[in-house]
């Protein structure tokens, strides 16, 4: 499914990038899950799994963080996502 | 017979065939026994010191550098007035031990000392003709002396790099530590690297893997094939390599599993950067429960069309932070990863831990305590602690 297509809040479109990808959103929140979902769409997280989720250029000059599980951030244009299991060394 | 390496430098040789006292202590070369003046017009005793570079074990002119340092009083000419040259300026040498002033007088014609030797009878006569003036029978050379003060440092050659920096203060912070490293893979090995060169006491590597080509290509210095051919341990292979420089090193060619714990029992802090411990979350639990700092290090990168991007992260576990930090960066692998490493990553990684390991040890200044740092490759920033979201996370 593409998020953009998500009808009942079509009336505020941004583009975000999620592991280096544009997508549009639009919807003035983004889940943890939904983030996960639009990185690997193919690949569900099991029981166990911990992606980072890592956001910058949202709201309130420029806020950056981390998402947590469970947590949700309000979008902006051009708001910038990583997700990804940081499990190798 | 003295095994000393100034045996070799002509300009130490001469300084002690002339009879100047001299001692080498925290990296440097101390000269003993420099008459001087002080500022009530009493003729006493300093000591210059003077960093010194090493080759190997075989001693170095120092005359390039031509400063010099005094532990004394501000000395005076015999009017009881500050000679020109002599500046405050705290530099220490051992942790008992610190210069107070700083000395800097170039040779008038050819701006640039000779040699040691020269350099160091320059000084000697500048300090010490105002009390010869006043008291002819002072020397500064009483005699032959050498009073070398061994140091019980874990290394294999003089670590001048602290004297030349002046941080002997500040490295004392890392003695009486035990570090345990988990995994000598990519990152961890080049952990290793910059901990082998601090003055910790003991390092323990901890890693049952074999170390081949694809290790070698992502870890420090350049791994010789005859090595590689022999399919060392990790642990073994790296604990033999730094052996070259930190005395203190053991390999364990195991790894660590919730079945040997105990191995991590005498560490003081440890580095966990095994790359797919099924039991890290036990391993964590375990060294948290025993209030054995611990940063914990990973990173995940992914083929984004053709570039590369993803996150490292370093995650501190020090005793008072909650709990929670425990399970922060735990996950399994997925299938569809192509273990996707590169050496510089693992290297950014290695140095992101190494350096919150320093702060932890408050060698390093940190503004707060953070429970970890990410850098993201597709942003180019790093972010300590938890971020400035504010009002953003609903």
């Amino acid at each position: 499914m593409s998020p953009g297509n998500n009808p009942g809040h079509g009336e505020h479109t941004v583009t975000i990038f999620v592991n280096t990808r544009e997508f549009q959103w639009d919807k003035k929140e983004i889940s943890y899950e939904e983030v996960y979902n639009l990185a690997f769409p193919n690949e569900p997280l099991n029981d166990g799994d911990v992606a980072r989720i890592e956001y910058s250029r949202g709201h309130n000059g420029g806020g950056a963080g981390s998402l947590q599980p469970g947590g949700t951030v309000k979008v902006k244009e051009n708001m910038v996502f990583d997700v990804y299991v940081t499990v190798r060394s | 017979m003295s095994t000393s390496p100034f045996d070799r430098d002509p300009s130490t040789r001469r300084l002690l065939d002339e009879g100047y006292c001299l001692s080498f202590e925290g990296n440097h070369l101390i000269v003993e026994r420099v008459p001087y003046v002080t500022a009530a017009k009493a003729v006493t005793y300093g000591r210059l010191a003077l960093p010194v570079v090493f080759s190997g074990d075989i001693v170095q002119d120092g005359s390039g550098d031509h400063r010099i340092w005094f532990i004394g009083e501000q000395p005076c000419d015999h009017h009881g007035q500050p000679i020109p040259g002599p500046s405050p300026d705290g530099h220490a040498i051992t942790p008992e031990l610190s210069a107070s002033f700083m000395i800097s007088s170039k040779p008038k014609n050819a701006g640039v000392y000779a040699n040691t030797y020269d350099k160091i009878t320059s000084y000697v006569r500048i300090l010490s003709h105002p009390a010869k003036s006043l008291d002819p029978t002072v020397t500064a050379t009483p005699g032959a002396g050498w009073t070398e003060v061994p140091d019980d440092l874990p290394f294999v050659y003089p670590d001048t790099g602290t004297a030349r920096a002046g941080l002997a203060e500040m490295n004392e912070k890392f003695r009486g530590h035990r570090i345990g490293i988990i995994g000598l893979g990519g990152t961890g090995s080049f952990i290793l690297d910059q901990v082998s060169k601090t003055w910790v006491d003991t390092i323990d590597l901890f890693d049952g893997d074999v170390f081949d080509n694809h290790n070698a290509y992502r870890a420090p210095g350049a791994a010789d094939i005859e090595d590689l051919k022999l399919r060392p341990n990790k642990a073994e292979h790296f604990a033999r390599v730094y052996s070259h420089m930190h005395t203190g090193i053991t390999a364990h060619p195991d790894f660590i599993t919730a079945d040997n714990l105990e191995l991590l029992g005498n560490c003081t802090f440890v580095f966990m950067a095994a790359a797919d411990a099924n039991d890290k979350t036990a391993i964590l639990a375990w060294l948290h429960e025993r209030d054995i700092p611990t940063i914990e290090v990973g990173m995940g990168i992914r083929d984004e069309g053709g570039r590369l991007s993803g996150l490292l992260a370093v995650v501190n576990h020090f005793p008072g932070m909650s709990a929670s930090a425990i399970s922060t960066a735990t996950g399994r692998p997925d299938e569809y990863d192509r273990n996707i490493q590169t050496a510089d990553l693992n290297c950014l990684n290695a140095m992101l831990a190494v350096i919150n390991w320093k702060k932890y040890l408050t060698y390093y200044a940190e503004l707060e305590s953070v429970d970890e740092t990410v850098y993201r490759i597709f942003t180019g920033t790093i972010r300590n602690g938890i971020g400035d979201a504010g009002e953003d996370a609903v």
